[in-house]
């Protein structure tokens, strides 16, 4: 047995099969599943960086499944882009699978805990699936595992509004699957392979054909309503916003970023770069409505009464930062991209964890609970304050580095109404941010009350808090990483 | 040109009728459940397209036998397996909230749910 040769497998596989264990344990003793969770969570996280230390000293791994060599078999395919993507959710899942145990005790019915454990586990290991394969229905399958299980989660909130925000979820999210699949559909007709690289190489002499045009149409449109681009977002804050805390902060760190990882794998990659400045301009189109996307997250979130609410409709016009990078087609927007989505994982994750601790004393999120929070809970406080500040992109924090690269990238393409859009947002988000820092840390609180804020949910906080100033003090490893990644991925515009 | 269409790939045009059937009982059935049955005709409709894909002209079941040259591809029949236990997940699922949402609204209908929530909207305004 050769546990370095078969990590790719088991990064996906491992949490896949612990989550059915964890049903089978559970049945006859609930009480240790949370720590069969957070086992889960360490090991999944140690392959993860395992795949990456050896991607990036032997490059980039194909795993073929059974030794089928591709196309005729499944290939899991780890290159320098979405290694970067795995570890970024499995350390998350890491993170917060410490979070997890008082918070489901709080939120959860006991009879249900050990089954909401292993469905999370289900879904962490559906949006490993995506990232890590190198196979077109493999992508659809793991889609929908994560899909069908977060439609489940969501539903378990507790309360009558989960329930609809679920289903609300559920129609739109199959019938952005369905989009995708029939997209996958139209270009297996036209290439007659399924294999990721095989059909880069078979697609180039098919540019023209109707079949591949429509097909990047229809892929393109159900990945935007997937990853709740501003005018198919409306599934999105309610999702968010009725699921257990854990859930939501789980969910807004890793589900959505995910679908715009295959955008940049489907633009990128399958279309190529020349398929998109040639034939037809998806980029440009996209790049427009990710320039709407951030505008109107940021006023809609302008608006909102509920904190839980507020962090959603930002998450709406944040997705349009990651999209409007990597549809620059220009390596510093790229890597600003790619370097988004981890900032943007590690705070709005952060965040939600805020969320989830307010909520565990107050039983709600409202923005008007918060007046004096800083006397009553100082440290959760604190924690969203540096939050914020990434959120708005000050210096020292990591949501500064991804604006910059972001804005040269702009400035390099010439793209005068994408840097004025990016600075008016951070505008802005300092003023809904602030909105809610001046309550907490300025205003009379209401009562003397004082709350408990406890260690295991105060960690994972500070720990995601510490990252996000780490990568804003010292990015150049990362940037480096993302460097090669933007590399490999530009190759295809020769 | 039309009519050549409509003999020879007729199978294009059923996927599309069906496709927008599907989204127009999604779009505007108040029902819950209607809406349910919409989301199913639609990835039945996939399913039927990847199905009619795969047949390759004067060829036989892909199954081995003796003098027969052509074989129908089999591939896209393996993978719509997958996305019909995908599809029928979705629906139990999708069966499961509604009475979820039955049970704590009283109603599936879309637009009476809308009311009862914009009534408690009013009153935590309060």
């Amino acid at each position: 047995m050769n546990l370095k040769m078969n990590l790719p497998a088991l990064v996906v596989v491992f949490p896949f099969f612990s989550a059915m264990m964890m049903v089978a344990i559970g049945i006859f003793n609930r009480k240790v599943v949370p720590y069969i969770f957070q086992i889960t969570a360490t090991i999944t996280a140690y392959f993860a960086f395992s795949l990456l230390i050896e991607v990036y000293t032997n490059g980039p791994i194909r795993y073929y499944f059974g030794n089928w060599i591709p196309p005729v078999g499944i290939e899991y395919y780890v290159d320098y882009l979405n290694i970067l993507f795995v570890t970024i959710i499995a350390s998350i899942f890491f993170v917060m699978s410490f979070y997890f145990p008082l918070s489901v005790r709080k939120e959860i019915p006991e009879s249900k805990s050990y089954i909401f454990y292993s469905v999370t586990t289900l879904f962490a290991s559906g949006l490993l699936g995506i990232t890590i394969t190198g196979d077109m229905f493999n992508i659809y399958v793991f889609t929908e595992i994560s899909s069908i299980t977060a439609y489940a989660l969501i539903a378990i909130g507790g309360n009558r509004r989960s329930y609809r925000s679920s289903f609300n979820y559920l129609i739109l999210g199959t019938i952005g699957a369905s989009f995708i699949v029939l997209g996958i559909g139209y270009l297996y007709m036209a290439t007659g392979t399924l294999n990721l690289l095989d059909m880069q190489e078979r697609l180039q002499h098919v540019y023209n054909s109707k079949i591949t045009i429509s097909a990047a149409a229809i892929i393109i449109v159900g990945l935007s309503l997937k990853m709740a681009l501003f005018p198919l977002h409306s599934w999105l804050p309610g999702a968010y916003a009725h699921s257990p805390s854990t859930i939501s902060a789980f969910m807004s760190a890793t589900s959505t970023k995910v679908m715009a990882y295959l955008l940049i794998r489907f633009v990128y990659t399958i279309f190529t770069p020349n398929f998109a400045t040639k034939i037809i301009p998806i980029t440009d189109i996209v790049m427009y409505i990710s320039l709407i996307a951030i505008i109107a997250g940021s006023f809609l979130a302008l608006g909102q009464k509920d904190l839980k609410y507020m962090f959603a409709y930002s998450s709406v016009g944040q997705i349009g930062y990651i999209v409007f990078g990597a549809m620059l087609i220009n390596a510093n927007g790229l890597i600003g991209s790619i370097y988004h989505f981890l900032s943007h994982a590690i705070v709005k994750g952060g965040l939600f964890l805020v969320a989830g601790i307010i909520f565990y004393n107050f039983t709600n999120t409202k923005i008007e609970i918060t007046n004096g929070l800083f006397k009553k809970m100082p440290f959760t406080s604190i924690g969203f304050l540096i939050f914020a500040l990434s959120m708005i992109g000050i210096p020292a924090t990591s949501g500064f580095i991804s604006k910059w690269y972001l804005v040269m990238g702009a400035i390099e393409t010439g793209n005068w109404i994408g840097v004025t859009v990016i600075l008016l947002s951070s505008l802005l988000t300092a003023i809904y941010f602030w909105r809610v820092v001046d309550r907490i840390f300025f205003k009379a609180p209401d009562d003397d009350v004082k709350f408990n804020e406890p260690i295991s949910m105060i960690l994972p906080t500070y720990i995601l808090a510490g990252c996000s100033i780490y990568f804003g003090l010292f990015p150049h490893q990362l940037v480096n990483y993302a460097q090669k990644a933007v590399l490999l991925l530009m190759e295809t515009i020769k | 040109m039309i009519i050549d269409f409509l003999i020879y790939k007729y199978n294009y045009l059923a996927t599309i009728i069906l496709i927008l059937i599907g989204l127009y009982s999604v779009i505007v059935n108040g029902n819950l459940l209607k809406k349910v049955i919409g989301l199913n005709i639609l990835s039945t409709s996939v399913i039927l397209f990847y199905i009619s894909i795969s047949k390759v002209s004067g060829g036989s079941a892909p199954i081995y036998a003796e003098n027969v040259v052509r074989y129908d591809n089999p591939l896209p029949h393996v993978l719509m397996l997958t996305a019909i236990v995908v599809g029928v997940s979705i629906t139990a699922v999708a069966l499961s909230i509604i009475i979820k949402i039955e049970e704590t609204y009283g109603t599936i209908e879309e637009d009476e749910i809308v009311e009862i929530d914009q009534n408690d909207d009013m009153v935590d305004n309060k």
